[in-house]
């Protein structure tokens, strides 16, 4: 064992004896030691992880109070980053109290007398020359018993003020070291994980990489379902089609390379002119305004990766006149211009999979994927009758496309019934889910 | 009589009126004298002039109680003393007026003829301004002749100076390293003014004082040591880990570890050194007291491995709010029209005059916290709680603190309350009288505790609801321990971590003042029942059990 392992098992030990001997209720909950959990969000994602770190809070709630063990769930994020009433209703709704946090820095003397108030073991820091702990204005978060963060996006050691677990959606940098800039060392994210409690992943395809990539030993890496929102119909209320007045197809995308922009690009352009392609493009998510040429240049610009598919727009009037880059749209918007797409055009090269082809299904919109192991594992957990296409040959795409334009009416009837879809939201899985965290943040403070 | 001793060790120069330590201790001497207890009152030479203060400005009768200190005060200390009081001397002999009236004369000599010269270059007539010109000139040029002629080397040295120091002062960085260490120069001299209490930074000060104490505190437990007659010692803090030396009983009282709540806020200011310090003071007792069964449970059993019998817990009484209102003057007219008095009188002084700009406090709503600034009180989520309710709201009420936000520990709460515009609404006023402290608590519309931790049940609850104030605190053991009506809590409890359960819960106590406020009254009542002289009496019997113990050990 680590000596960090010693101290978090330790103050684990601590922790556990202190809550069931206050609570004397130990019985009560099941057992269950937890009264707080911290759901913490590193930094300010927009997208798949937002959304991940908003379904992992509600599901906590809602499993801890249907298994008879209401845990208080914190949800922690980056202090100055959303507009918390329209980026967390849903959290707050449930019941979730929401903590704004800045990261603060603790050098290794520090650290050690923080450690040294709570517990007599002198751990050995060398791994902790500065570590963070989340500041949030009130006590660091440390009225949590766990620290559960989503992502690994921490870029120094977590102070191991309280035990954490983490939730690792995917280790794109693996395959595709260009979405990192240039001489970017993920060391502290990896270092972090192997420091941590457990590890849960969604797909076998990341839990893999946990273990081969990162390190984690793989009795600390845990599959667990990958649950989907059944709540679109409420949010997609009062949304407008955004984009686009003709007959379109959906590109959900973001600025990281990752989503294969420049393939899905000249497939375009094959499409229109070789195919005569008659739909348009509308291109939504996070930072794809970059790609809007008429957006003034500024500093992020300079990522080669945009500047490359600026420049690629820019050598295509068919691009420039056919693709609509829309940028992050409002979520009502985003929902309505889902449903009235002809069909969604995923194009990816690798990745954990990604929820715009579920929200696709619910919406009745049939899509069309590049062919990777961890869409295909959700094409098949979820039965969403995707069609493929070959992320690394714009010709056979551009046909994919075309025949997707001409076949869309036909592929909508292979789509799963809203009724099938139900059965993999979170609500229904809450339970399970909890059962599975509950269990192993408490396994590690009995193990001591 | 029995005898029984109390063992007070404060640093020297250290103002007692500041902490509730010192008024704790105010109402145990009293309650101690009524149960005709002879008292012992053990300290360091040093502090004794402060206790004697702290203790007269209480009212507490001294008449009958021993005091046991050192001889006098380590040379250092005295010299120390000196030159404050000479310092003082002499601001006082400035502002008396000679010196002053000589310069003042002086200037207003110079101020003349430089005008007389003005004129000279300002006239039409050539004779007039060539004789200006030589005035001006002549005396600065005759004392560069007398000089060179008479002390040549004067003038070498001179020309020296110019040419290595005119490169310098025109040189910008040079100029600014010399102007940073003349700085500093000053700076570090004008240390030495500053009390005691001050020279936390100074590496060699710190040294220094650690090894008066050490010898002071030697010669004070061996005078404490020789009294066989005292049957047993109560230490009212956990900061003096020397009275581990005192071979009679001794009984230490834990108010809180604070630090175990909240250790990341403590790192950065207590050392592991005064961690062990107060954990040698823990260990070093015969017999602990604490204030809550949160303390005796989750920081002494589980923290240090103390075995529970050997801590009682023993609870404090209401603190008379109302004294202030029985005094002459103010007797015969209600509480509300008195404390209005009180605040314009003692506000016409200046205090608070930048926040409040004219703002008659007893003439406003406002909300009060009675608190000194430390990290664990969470002043900060208290003020984003009331920035809501001000601003989003729009409920009309000022946020009154008796922490001092200008205090160089407060930087972080100051720059918050700026960034926010806030500093007209929220108010600081520190090191404010009893009294007052009594008038604000009656003035405000709702007493708010937003804390994290706390010894025992806070004094804020009595200290509001003696002068019909309702009060919201929040929801930790300390409180619930105490607040155990499920009603009760519902409506007067709030999740500390949450500003918005803090703004929804002083909103509606706002609105539905006089419920609260009848709502809490059984309580009220109830914890009005102990007085002072029973939390004495426990702890004379504390006490006394201790000393069994330890003679049947």
């Amino acid at each position: 064992m680590t000596h960090a392992g010693a101290i978090r098992r330790t103050f684990a030990d601590r922790l556990f004896a202190f809550v069931v001997d206050r609570s004397g209720e130990a019985g009560l909950r099941g057992g269950s030691p937890l009264r707080k959990i911290a759901v913490l969000l590193p930094i300010a994602y927009r997208g798949g992880s937002l959304r991940g770190f908003k379904t992992i809070a509600k599901m906590l709630r809602k499993g801890s109070m249907a298994a008879g063990e209401p845990v208080e769930i914190v949800a922690a994020f980056p202090a100055s980053s959303y507009d918390e009433r329209q980026d967390f209703t849903d959290l707050t709704e449930a019941g979730i109290p929401l903590r704004p946090f800045a990261w603060k820095f603790l050098d290794r003397a520090t650290l050690a007398r923080a450690l040294g108030f709570v517990s007599d073991e002198r751990p050995a820091l060398s791994e902790f020359p500065e570590s963070i702990v989340p500041d949030d204005g009130i006590n660091n978060l440390l009225d949590c018993d766990f620290w559960l963060v989503v992502s690994d996006r921490l870029r120094h050691p977590l102070a191991p003020l309280r035990p954490a677990g983490f939730m690792i959606y995917d280790y794109i940098q693996r395959m595709r070291p260009d979405v990192f800039t240039s001489g970017f060392d993920d060391g502290p994210f990896v270092s972090n994980v192997r420091r941590g409690e457990f590890v849960l992943c969604t797909t076998p395809f990341t839990a893999d990489a946990a273990v081969a990539y990162a390190g984690v030993p793989r009795s600390r890496v845990h599959l667990v379902d990958m649950e989907i929102e059944t709540d679109l119909d409420d949010r997609s209320e009062g949304g407008q089609v955004q984009g686009s007045k003709r007959p379109y197809m959906l590109w959900p995308c973001n600025s990281s390379p990752h989503k294969n922009q420049l393939a899905a690009l000249d497939a375009l352009e094959i499409y229109f002119t070789r195919h005569s392609g008659a739909l348009d493009v509308v291109c939504s998510g996070a930072n794809t305004d970059w790609f809007d040429l008429r957006a003034p240049p500024i500093a992020e610009h300079d990522y080669p990766a945009i500047e490359a598919v600026r420049h690629r727009i820019a050598r295509s009037p068919l691009l420039r006149k056919r693709v609509h880059m829309v940028g992050e749209l409002l979520e009502a918007d985003y929902f309505a211009t889902l449903a009235g797409a002809r069909f969604l055009f995923h194009p990816a090269l690798v990745d954990n999979g990604t929820f715009a082809v579920t929200e696709a299904a619910w919406f009745e919109v049939p899509s069309l994927s590049h062919d990777y192991p961890a869409i295909r594992w959700m094409d098949e957990r979820f039965g969403l009758a995707l069609a493929w296409c070959d992320a690394r040959d714009p010709l056979q795409t551009a046909g994919a496309l075309a025949e997707m334009e001409r076949v869309a009416p036909l592929r909508k009837t292979l789509l799963p019934s809203r009724d099938m879809l139900r059965r993999h939201g979170w609500a229904n899985h809450s339970t399970e889910f909890w059962k599975t965290v509950s269990g192993l943040m408490s396994r590690s403070k009995r193990a001591a | 009589m029995r005898k029984l001793g109390i063992f007070l060790a404060y640093a020297p120069e250290q103002s007692l009126s500041e902490h509730g330590l010192g008024r704790l201790l105010a109402m145990l001497i009293h309650g101690m004298k009524q149960r005709e207890v002879s008292l012992v009152l053990g300290m360091p030479h040093w502090c004794e002039r402060e206790v004697r203060k702290l203790l007269s400005d209480l009212d507490v009768d001294t008449l009958g109680v021993e005091w046991l200190t050192t001889s006098k005060d380590p040379v250092l200390l005295r010299m120390h003393k000196s030159l404050l009081a000479w310092r003082r001397r002499r601001r006082r002999t400035r502002r008396a007026g000679f010196v002053r009236s000589v310069v003042a004369s002086v200037r207003s000599i110079v101020l003349r003829i430089g005008k007389v010269f003005e004129a000279g270059l300002a006239t039409s007539s050539i004779v007039l301004f060539a004789m200006t010109i030589v005035a001006i000139t002549t005396p600065p040029l005759a004392i560069v002749w007398y000089v060179a002629r008479s002390e040549p080397a004067v003038i070498g040295a001179a020309i020296v100076i110019v040419l290595i120091g005119g490169p310098a002062i025109c040189n910008r960085r040079l100029r600014k390293a010399l102007l940073a260490r003349l700085i500093h120069l000053r700076r570090s001299a004008a240390r030495v003014f500053r009390p005691a209490r001050e020279f936390k930074s100074v590496t060699l000060a710190q040294r220094m004082y650690a090894q008066m104490r050490d010898q002071e505190m030697g010669r004070l437990l061996a005078k404490v040591n020789r009294r066989g007659d005292i049957e047993a010692w109560l230490i009212p803090t956990i900061f003096w880990p020397e009275a581990a030396g005192i071979k009679a009983s001794k009984t230490v009282v834990v108010p809180d570890v604070v630090m175990i709540d909240a250790p990341v806020h403590f790192a950065e200011h207590v050392s592991l050194a005064t961690f062990g310090d107060l954990r040698k003071s823990i260990v070093g007792a015969d017999h602990l007291i604490c204030y809550s069964e949160h303390v005796r449970q989750a920081h002494l059993v589980r923290r240090f491995g103390i075995e529970e019998s050997r801590i009682s817990v023993i609870e404090h009484a209401p603190v008379d709010t109302r004294e202030p209102f029985r005094r002459p003057l103010y007797c015969s007219i209600p509480v509300a029209e008195a404390s209005a008095h009180m605040l314009r009188e003692f506000f016409e002084g200046g205090t608070g005059a930048n926040q409040l700009r004219g703002v008659d406090l007893a003439d406003v709503p406002f909300l009060f916290y009675a608190s000194q600034i430390r990290p664990h009180k969470n002043i900060l989520t208290l003020i984003k709680a009331y920035e809501t309710l001000l601003r989003r709201d729009l409920v009309d009420a000022k946020l009154v603190l008796t922490g001092d936000l200008f205090a160089p520990e407060a930087s972080k709460l100051l720059s918050y309350v700026h960034s926010q515009r806030l500093q007209y609404d929220v108010i600081s006023l520190p090191r404010i009288p009893s009294r007052i402290l009594s008038a604000l608590f009656a003035r405000s519309r709702l007493a708010v505790c937003p804390t994290l931790s706390e010894g025992g049940l806070p004094f804020t609850f009595t200290e509001a609801l003696n002068v019909d104030t309702p009060v919201i605190m929040s929801r930790i053991p300390v409180v619930v321990e105490k607040v155990t009506d499920p009603d009760l809590a519902a409506a007067m409890l709030f999740d500390p971590y949450d500003a918005g359960d803090l703004c929804a819960r002083m909103r509606w106590a706002l609105d539905n003042r006089q419920s609260l406020l009848a709502m809490q009254r059984p309580l009220f009542a109830e914890l009005s029942k102990r007085t002072w002289n029973d939390v004495a009496s426990d702890y004379i019997a504390v006490m006394s059990s201790a000393r069994r113990d330890r003679a049947n050990a």
